[in-house]
């Protein structure tokens, strides 16, 4: 079980799947949060997937379930988010390649269905306000951080 | 030939580390101009380092590129500790070997797989070979991943790493640590690096069989094929002291690109892995000099595209080297060593070069005396490169014209070559868009 922070934290609030998923380990490195507590769950691997989209790809090839947490446009109030599977929503058509810095969720999405994996990924979205040269979150998306976390946290226990 | 008029737009690239265009003009026969336009704009980072502590320099400098971080902070580790007379243990060198052994490899499986088998097997990408080939991507992504674990273990993190001081490491890695990678590397990178052999091998045929020869360019030493250290070696004249690296590199400018071109020997050089493998393959492993042979590459390899084939046998030399320094390490086991320091800040200058996955990298730094930088000068691969590629072309473009090509074959082909270099800018050459002047 695995779940992935994607996103570049220094553009504002593209990176909240990063930010969002170092706070989780800094929670389990303090013992505040120890994981699914379910029967027979086993443990799950935060992978900061910053500046390499790649390692998201490949963390899905490996199976297992999978939670991806990026930033996304929605259209709805900065900071909202939602869970969602991969068949539930339509994904801009991806550019005709992948690239030594670069590789779209949307990407990450098709080679999940080209795999055969994609049946175990789900995707957080969050809706960000400013996606922009600098480091920090907007005060919208940062006042909803506390929420978010204890949104993954759900999902990690409903994860199949 | 003698009446083709012929034009090639490659237009304008929009990515982070590295804009380029390629542009062909032919007028009746006459090649008018064959040129890889390089259009990003400066990034300043040997302007952004001056009167930093040497203590920063490397972290700052790793930052130039995302995928040669290690290189670049390895190289600029070797250049301040050269100035300030900092001598580094032997566990750090060969730490050090490992993490570069382990960039190569990460960067190498990139390229090989997501840049240069889609064109190798007449797909626009990676995404629809998930698809068609799905263990063969399954085995990339995993490799991919063992090589960024490895990173982390040793480094840190998988890019940037933040254990790698002046004179040693902030933080060692575990006997754990170096056990699971050896263990890891026999299990699973050694199987997967001899099944992407036989898959290369099975598509050789793809490579355009376009040769060119020109200088190769490298670090030679003596008891190793050379990543962390050595001589300027070059096919034409021998070898070099890094000391004297500008006259090699002889920088100058072209209206064309925002990079300076490079030339030595001839009007221009080529560095990557053919520059190693020119000038180093007497130094390879057994199993890389199989490999070698598998793929039909004896030195000297004069065709640019198989720069990719190299870089496999690259892959699977680095692989036995990183097992050599294992047992040792695991031998000797880690020592705890807190990172040397100088006695005392002093002025000094320092030119080192690593060879990162893209060719032999340069960082040269003044010092002050107060440890603070006082000019700096970096030389990347990709710019000793652009001249060799611009000069690929003008060659290229007939012997393409020569074989009937169609405009359509003729412009993936002038792609092809541009992602055979690896260079920077091939970050995006998969996302360009062709029009046609005519």
């Amino acid at each position: 079980m695995t779940v992935i922070g994607l996103g570049n934290t220094d553009m504002g609030d593209d990176g909240i799947g990063v930010r969002l998923v170092e706070l989780l380990r800094e929670q389990r490195d303090r013992g505040e949060w120890g994981g699914p507590a379910g029967p027979g769950r086993g443990e799950v691997e935060l992978v900061l997937a910053d500046g390499d989209p790649f390692l998201a790809g490949a963390c899905i090839a490996e199976g297992g379930s999978v939670l991806l947490v990026d930033a996304v446009d929605m259209r709805r109030q900065p900071g909202s988010c939602r869970v969602f599977r991969p068949e539930d929503a339509d994904f801009p058509a991806s550019g005709p390649g992948a690239s030594t810095h670069s590789l779209a969720t949307s990407q990450i999405v098709e080679i999940a269905r080209g795999l055969g994996c994609a049946g175990s990924l789900r995707l957080m979205g969050i809706q960000f306000a400013e996606a922009r040269p600098g480091r920090g979150l907007s005060p919208e998306v940062r006042e909803k951080v506390p929420e978010m976390l204890e949104r993954i946290k759900e999902e990690v226990e409903l994860l199949p | 030939m003698s009446d083709t008029t012929l034009a090639i737009t490659v237009p304008y690239v929009t990515r982070v580390e590295g804009h380029g265009n390629i542009v062909i003009d032919m007028k009746e026969g006459k090649l008018l101009t064959s040129h890889l336009e390089v259009v990003e704009p400066p990034r300043y980072f040997e302007a952004m380092i001056k009167g930093y502590p040497y203590t920063d320099i490397a972290l700052i400098t790793s930052r130039i590129c995302g995928i040669c971080s290690v290189g670049h902070q390895m190289t600029s580790l070797k250049a301040t500790e050269k100035a300030l007379g900092i001598q580094v243990s032997e566990q750090t060198v060969l730490l050090r070997k490992l993490l570069i052994y382990g960039a190569t490899m990460q960067s190498h499986v990139l390229h090989i797989y997501f840049l240069a088998a889609p064109d190798l097997l007449g797909v626009p990408s990676v995404v629809p070979l998930a698809s068609s080939h799905p263990d063969v991507v399954k085995m990339a992504l995993r490799m991919k991943k063992l090589s960024n674990d490895i990173c982390d273990r040793l480094g840190g993190r998988t890019i940037h790493p933040n254990r790698l001081v002046p004179g040693g490491f902030t933080k060692l890695p575990s006997m754990e640590d170096l056990k699971w990678i050896r263990e890891m590397l026999v299990k699973q990178m050694v199987p997967d690096a001899k099944a992407s052999l036989s898959l290369l091998a099975s598509l050789a045929s793809k490579f355009p069989a376009f040769e060119r020869g020109t200088e190769y360019i490298g670090l030679r030493a003596e008891d190793e094929y050379a990543f962390y250290d050595g001589a300027i070696a070059s096919t034409d004249t021998g070898l070099t002291p890094v000391d004297e690296y500008l006259a090699i590199t002889n920088e100058f400018v072209v209206p064309h690109s925002t990079s300076k071109h490079c030339r030595h020997a001839r009007s221009s050089y080529s560095v990557g892995a053919l520059g190693r493998f020119n000038n180093n393959f007497d130094k390879l492993n057994p199993l890389a000099k199989s490999a070698a042979g598998t793929l039909g590459l004896e030195p000297i390899v004069k065709n640019p595209f198989l720069n990719t084939a190299a870089q496999l046998v690259e892959a699977i030399h680095v692989v036995e080297e990183s097992l050599k320094l294992l047992d040792v390490l695991l031998s000797r086991g880690v020592k705890g060593e807190a990172p040397v320091v100088p006695d005392k800040l002093r002025e000094g200058r320092g030119a080192e070069a690593t060879e990162v996955p893209r060719g032999i990298l340069f960082h040269d730094y003044i010092y002050d005396n107060r440890g603070q930088v006082v000019k700096a000068n970096c030389i990347i691969p990709t710019t000793q490169n652009t001249q060799c590629i611009d000069d690929d072309m003008r060659e290229l473009v007939p012997w393409m014209i020569g074989r009937d090509m169609t405009k359509e074959q003729m412009t993936l082909t002038l792609e092809m070559l541009v992602r055979a270099y690896d260079p920077c800018i091939s970050c995006s050459v998969h996302f360009l868009q062709v029009e046609f002047r005519e």
